[in-house]
């Protein structure tokens, strides 16, 4: 008896520190315990894990490295453009999906780079209306390039992955099409190689070259540290990996849709839920898009239909729905979780720390 | 208005070296045009330990400051073996300007040509009218849209003869063959008025109902002036965008290099360390990742590799040391905001010392400490400057850390 209840204490010690193995392998065995998955269900939870990747991206820049960043959605839709471009059938480029991830990536990148490498220079609120006013510009680009990006129509159809590959007998492009569960896994498998990744990172000199940088810039430069260096990487980094997202997206839907889906709203959403969830903690950044986005994209759209059963059983019409409340209901959700918890349901053990300091 | 003067030098052996480590000629601090250090000259040489001593004006933290590049002095210079702490204008430089000056040019010019329309006229228009999507025909088509040439397209099942960009429609024609005829009279009716007055072509449409049909002229003399115009209007805006753009981003970039020339990273790079009068240490984290940072930043710079390919076991192995040479083996695993004051300017030490410094510059050490831990921490300093590395010390008065030294220096008022 004893000695279970210690390996028991042992395996939730261990499951604490390597979190990831055991969610992740309930993810991973979700649809065969949960048939449902295959369906529409699938598809929505393909997207939220979708949006965490892109809020990993993000919890670099803001949670390692301090800076505040407006624009994540702008690199999200940037990615996903430049995958439709190169894979469209509207397009004569038509390159395979897998080196047109890597050169949307690598583009994104790019772009962040250039971006960055002037910019950063600016601190706090500065850099926020940069990165802001950098989100609008390419919204408006996206709308406004009608010939390259297909405007508000958006581009499409994009080819699934794999399309026109034989494996085994099965078409794998459409098998993508018709199974929701294949993205699942294709964003659970990319998902989970982005947190081995960013925690790596954390772990590696450039992650402590970050935190110092947030700490004390001006400790950080007596070590050597350029501070400008040191944040365009996480800049470039949080680029890659959100555009990483977007082609993922993008693909899972088909279209680039339309682009006002990239603007201010979808980056200052993906922000509260990595503040929600806690800054620069990895699996906070997953609950926290867990809950917000969860709640926005599967939550509500089953509570919305069981209740306009209800109510249309009841008196005829459809009176309420929560649907038109759910932005505020976020919102209340944020200012709860910033009085009780203003470190985030699952705060870093640096950022506690850090806290903690600032309130003595 | 202050003068660095000499009050006491006790080994004169020391100050024979021909080099100074550092040297401060005619150094100038200025406070809102108030000079805080006027005309400082001073010499250290290697391997001393020197003490600054004012009345408390900030003198002192101005002229640390303005050794490690925190602050820009109004005037003089701060050389550290002969060479000034600031960044050359190395080839990486040269090449990292010109690139960028290059790309926003190029994204300038993008915008002035208008990259949507070149889009629709170098890969839609070559979709519609089934060009393949060869290096050569995406060639032509971009050559056609910078010399401004006509074009045929289609919408609806009609042949269109276009402007390059698409915007204006000169005639519709059934099929392909018959365009394409037209497009080519019209477009050397075009070239034609490029060079000279050139004649305008009888080129006709037919026009009106199907009982009275009339011919029209399709190129009149204003739309032939136009179009003989475009292939000048694209090549002006394109080139005045690019060189605005080049211009533009070569003077952003070499503000920026020239405003980041002389900052602290390239004086510790240079090897000049420095602690704070209130410590500054990296609280969130722990006083073994506090070190370890800095031992990395060295070994990085001095093996010039890339960041993944460090020596792990080695920058642990040195940060120990340091952690076990200042006293702190205790607390290697607490946070940097848990220690006492003493705890954390010993941690500012080790942290300085890790990326291996040619000169240490300690800022009002005995600040906020009892005289046991000025002891203590003087002792201290004494013992890691025992060799070859240079201390400068600030201290308001006399402390157990003038003791150390074997030179005074004080910047009093005149």
């Amino acid at each position: 008896m004893k000695s279970q209840r210690a390996s028991l204490s042992h395996f939730v010690k261990w499951s604490k520190k390597n979190w990831e193995i055991p969610v992740f392998t309930i993810l991973a065995l979700a649809p065969w315990f949960y048939p449902v998955l295959a369906g529409g269900l699938g598809r929505q939870m393909t997207s939220v894990l979708i949006i965490c990747i892109a809020a990993l991206g993000l919890n670099v820049m803001v949670g390692f490295t301090g800076l505040l960043h407006l624009g994540i959605a702008s690199f999200f839709g940037l990615g996903g453009l430049f995958l439709a471009i190169l894979t469209v059938p509207m397009n004569p480029l038509e390159i395979g999906f897998l080196p047109a991830v890597f050169v949307s990536v690598g583009l994104t990148a790019a772009i962040g780079t250039l971006l960055g490498s002037p910019t950063l220079r600016l601190r706090g609120e500065y850099l926020a209306i940069v990165t802001l006013g950098f989100g609008e510009v390419v919204r408006v680009l996206f709308l406004n390039l009608e010939n390259v990006t297909g405007g508000t129509q958006g581009l499409g159809p994009i080819p699934p992955p794999g399309s026109g590959m034989l494996v085994m007998g099965i078409d794998l492009g459409r098998e993508f099409v018709v199974d929701s569960r294949w993205f699942y896994y294709l964003s659970l498998i990319v998902l989970f190689v982005v947190v081995l990744l960013v925690r790596v990172l954390e772990r590696s000199p450039l992650g402590r070259a970050w935190i110092a940088v947030r700490e004390e810039p001006l400790a950080a430069a007596t070590i050597g540290i350029s501070a400008t260096k040191v944040r365009l990487s996480a800049f470039t980094i949080a680029a890659a990996i959100a555009g990483l997202a977007g082609c993922l997206s993008v693909a899972s839907i088909g279209t680039t849709g339309d682009p006002n889906a990239f603007g201010f709203n979808r980056s200052v959403a993906i922000l509260c839920a990595v503040i929600i969830g806690g800054l620069g903690s990895i699996p906070g950044t997953l609950v926290g898009v867990t809950i917000l986005f969860g709640f926005d994209i599967v939550v509500i759209p089953s509570v919305d239909s069981w209740m306009q059963r209800m109510q249309g059983q009841l008196f005829d019409v459809s009176i309420f729905t929560l649907g038109s409340w759910r932005l505020a209901l976020v919102g209340i959700a944020l200012i709860i979780v910033m009085r009780f918890r203003p470190v985030g349901l699952i705060p870093s053990r640096r950022f506690a720390a850090e806290f903690q300091e600032s309130q003595q | 208005m202050t003068r660095g003067e000499n009050t006491k030098t006790s080994d004169g052996a020391l100050l024979s070296t021909d080099i100074p480590l550092l040297s401060i000629d005619r150094l100038t601090v200025q406070l809102g045009g108030i000079p805080l250090i006027d005309e400082l000259e001073l010499d250290v040489p290697v391997g001393s330990n020197v003490a600054i001593i004012d009345s408390g004006r900030g003198a002192k933290a101005a002229l640390l400051d303005a050794i490690c590049g925190l602050w820009s002095a109004s005037s003089g210079s701060v050389r550290l073996d002969g060479h000034r702490l600031k960044q050359g204008f190395s080839a990486k430089t040269f090449w990292g300007v010109l690139f960028t000056g290059i790309l926003v040019g190029l994204l300038c010019a993008a915008a002035a040509v208008d990259i949507d329309r070149l889009w629709l006229a170098v890969v839609k228009r070559g979709l519609v009218v089934d060009e393949p999507f060869t290096p050569a025909n995406i060639g032509r088509r971009l050559r056609g849209y910078f010399r401004a040439e006509l074009a045929v397209d289609r919408l609806a099942g009609n042949w269109r003869i276009v402007t390059a960009d698409g915007r204006e429609v000169l005639a519709v024609r059934r099929n392909l063959s018959e365009a394409r005829e037209l497009r080519n009279q019209m477009q050397a009716a075009v070239t034609a008025r490029r060079t000279g007055p050139g004649v305008i072509p009888d080129i006709t449409d037919l026009v009106g109902d199907a009982n009275e049909p009339q011919r029209e002229l399709l190129l009149d003399e204003t739309t032939l002036d136009q179009l003989a115009d475009g292939k000048s209007r694209i090549r002006f805006r394109g080139w005045s965008a690019f060189i605005c753009g080049f211009l533009l981003g070569l003077g952003m970039s070499l503000a920026i290099w020239q405003r980041g020339r002389r900052s602290p990273e390239v004086a510790a790079r240079a090897g000049v360390a420095r602690t704070f009068r209130t410590p500054r240490n990296f609280p969130a984290m722990t006083v073994f990742e506090n070190i370890l940072v800095a031992v990395e930043q060295s070994v990085y710079r001095k093996s010039s590799s890339l960041w993944p390919l460090i020596n792990k076991a080695h920058c642990i192995k040195r940060t120990e040391e340091l952690i076990r040479s200042v006293g702190l083996a205790d607390q290697s695993f607490s946070f940097a905001s848990d220690l006492t004051r003493y705890e954390q300017r010993c941690l500012e030490i080790a942290r300085g010392l890790a990326m291996d410094p040619r000169i240490l510059l300690v800022d009002e050490p005995a600040e906020g400490m009892n005289s046991q831990q000025q002891h203590a921490l003087a002792s201290l300093l004494k013992d890691v400057c025992e060799g070859s590395l240079t201390l400068i010390v600030t201290s308001s008065g006399c402390d157990p850390f003038t003791m150390i030294c074997d030179r005074t220096v004080c910047l009093s008022p005149q």
